[in-house]
């Protein structure tokens, strides 16, 4: 079969012009009936300090504290979600590798409702991350070890410690639940169904630091992964150091899922269907298909957001509902499709 | 242009490998042959580093550990017996990958990856889908890979193949074996072929070195090393000797 690849330039100008109207239209929807312009010169106002927009105070507020936060929220946390799924495929080398399908988000789910719970209400802007940090990468290690081999990661094992590693945090936390204030609780709860409702200014900026720095490494080191999916006797052959690399990448990893938790909760399946989507177009080289993943993840996440805050309007439903409704019968087809060469 | 000196290597008591020395110059094609289990693959793992043996590996002169990764790969460049790969790539993005190391433009990137193609006889394959192609195919797409990795070599490069001819069909596998010569004869490079079919050591290399137990039982020119008592003694099979043109011989 001939294959037939977009080159990153010619797809990245309508896909960023995409996201943007994405952008424009989160901000100008919602529950309460706000005029398309007036709202988008709000946002104008805000960022140049001028005072255009026709919109009443409260209705600005609407804009500035929970529209944009939340669609700005929508977009970092997809894009990270997604170029973690494309290196974690890329450092198992395994395509169907994904944050919540391996358990990593489970690993990390379950450190923040520890922190959520055991630990002082005072200290959690800063003990929920590092705990859903921590879990993290305690999980990424262990699926990594158990699942490794010669050829690869083992599908088998990789799914299998999902699957534990998903029942063990799963007991924890109900074991949490019950120990629970109600406060805790619902926060737990939000936690394990994926939202990005509580969206504020502070995980907006945590969200954009870790989306910057990790970027900024997997782009510079996007050849170190395509070297790796030959295996890791070639990628030494070519001249990469490759334990320390696949530390760093693990490390890296682990700090996104963990942040991306920690604000929005196990958003599931972004990870595993955007960087598929992308390699059909681009092909599955990392120098394109991560900042392509980056931005085809945020904007979907933003649609699948505004889908979720909309569909049942006024009242609204956790996007990672939204997101496992419809990657779940993705993953699905795709193990359908593999299916031979799991045998 | 590579040689190694009292070379050790041993997993639980068993020893793998026990080379006293071996060197191999430029321009020179050699076969490496033994039994299966022998310790050729594990010489390969040894010279690149991916075992961690006793001894000393001198490549151009200069330890091997004291080469920086990144030079030593544009200076040596490994085929592998087969390959998986689980992600979508075609033929020409697989070949392309042998730039890893390399300071190269776009263009000038494409400019290599299609003349390692032409060489290796698989430029049709450009933008076919690899997982698509037969194994032999998909050898010489990896070789393709390879001569791109060491085509901004400043040192004469060092090529090892292992068994870069048991997937192919017997015209594929003398074109590998013309181009292995063509290599080493005209642009001076090293090559190390790890091969079964002993009268492609007798007609193409330029030296062997053959291994028992991990122990080099002899080397040296391929007909004198290839004695019909040694093949016995190594393989536990007698060959019948055929005379040839030009005082070569064949084993049958």
């Amino acid at each position: 079969m001939m294959m037939k690849r977009w080159s990153g330039e010619v797809l990245t100008p309508p896909l960023v012009i995409g996201v943007m109207l994405l952008v424009a239209l989160s901000i100008t929807t919602g529950p309460m009936d706000l005029p398309i312009l007036p709202s988008l010169i709000t946002v104008w106002d805000g960022m140049w300090g001028s005072a255009h927009s026709s919109l009443q105070q409260y209705e600005q507020v609407v804009i500035w504290d929970l529209r944009l936060p939340r669609t700005l929220l929508a977009l970092m946390v997809g894009a990270l979600l997604a170029q973690c799924g494309a290196v974690m495929q890329g450092i198992f080398r395994n395509p169907l590798a994904d944050p919540g399908i391996i358990g990593v988000a489970s690993g990390a789910a379950l450190g923040a409702a520890i922190a959520i719970v055991l630990l002082p209400v005072a200290v959690q802007g800063v003990s929920v991350p590092i705990a859903a940090f921590s879990g993290g990468l305690l999980t990424t290690l262990v699926v990594y070890g158990l699942s490794r081999s010669e050829s690869g990661t083992s599908v088998v094992v990789l799914l299998l410690a999902g699957v534990a590693i998903a029942a063990f945090s799963g007991a924890i936390i109900g074991l949490l639940t019950y120990l629970a204030s109600d406060k805790a609780l619902r926060d737990l709860s939000l936690w394990q169904m994926g939202s990005l409702a509580a969206a504020s200014g502070k995980d907006v900026a945590l969200a954009a630091l870790t989306l910057m720095v990790v970027s900024v490494f997997f782009q510079r080191k996007a050849n170190v992964l395509n070297a790796l999916l030959l295996g890791e006797s070639e990628a030494r052959h070519l001249g990469i150091e490759v334990e320390k690399l696949k530390k760093q990448f693990i490390v890296l990893t682990a700090v996104c899922v963990g942040i991306a938790v920690s604000v929005s909760g196990i958003i599931g399946f972004v990870g595993l269907v955007v960087p598929h989507l992308v390699r059909m177009l681009v092909g599955p080289d990392h120098r394109v298909l991560l900042p392509l993943s980056a931005l085809i993840g945020g904007g979907l996440l933003l649609l699948a957001d505004m889908g979720a805050r909309t569909w049942m309007s006024p009242s609204e439903m956790p996007v990672g509902l939204v997101t496992a409704g419809l990657g779940a019968p993705f993953f699905m087809v795709l193990l359908f499709q593999r299916r031979k060469s799991f045998m | 242009m590579l040689s190694l000196s009292n070379l050790s290597y041993s997993v639980s008591e068993r020893q793998l490998l026990e080379i006293n020395r071996l060197a191999t110059k430029e321009r020179e094609l050699v076969a490496l042959l033994g039994a299966n289990g022998a310790g050729k693959s594990t010489l390969f793992k040894a010279i690149t580093g991916e075992i961690t043996c006793s001894g000393d590996i001198k490549f151009h002169n200069k330890s091997i550990q004291k080469w920086k990764p990144i030079t030593l790969a544009k200076h040596l460049g490994v085929l592998p017996q087969a390959s998986q790969l689980s992600f979508p790539f075609t033929g020409g993005e697989v070949v392309s990958l042998g730039l890893i190391p390399l300071t190269a433009s776009k263009a000038e990137g494409r400019l290599l990856a299609r003349k390692a193609m032409e060489e290796t006889d698989t430029l049709h394959f450009f933008d076919r889908v690899y997982s698509e192609l037969s194994g032999g195919e998909r050898q010489r797409i990896h070789l393709a890979r390879v001569l791109v990795q060491l085509s901004q070599a400043e040192k004469a490069p060092l090529l090892l193949l292992d068994e870069p001819t048991s997937a192919q069909d017997l015209g594929q596998q003398h074109q590998i074996l013309n181009l292995s010569k063509t290599l080493c004869h005209e642009r001076g490079w090293g090559v190390v072929a790890i091969i079964h079919d002993l009268n492609h050591a007798l007609r193409y290399c330029d030296s062997v070195w053959l291994l028992q137990d991990g122990k080099v039982v002899d080397s040296g020119r391929p007909s004198d090393v290839l004695s019909v008592n040694q093949v016995d003694r190594v393989w536990g099979y007698k060959p019948d000797v055929v005379e040839l043109d030009e005082g070569r011989t064949a084993l049958v």
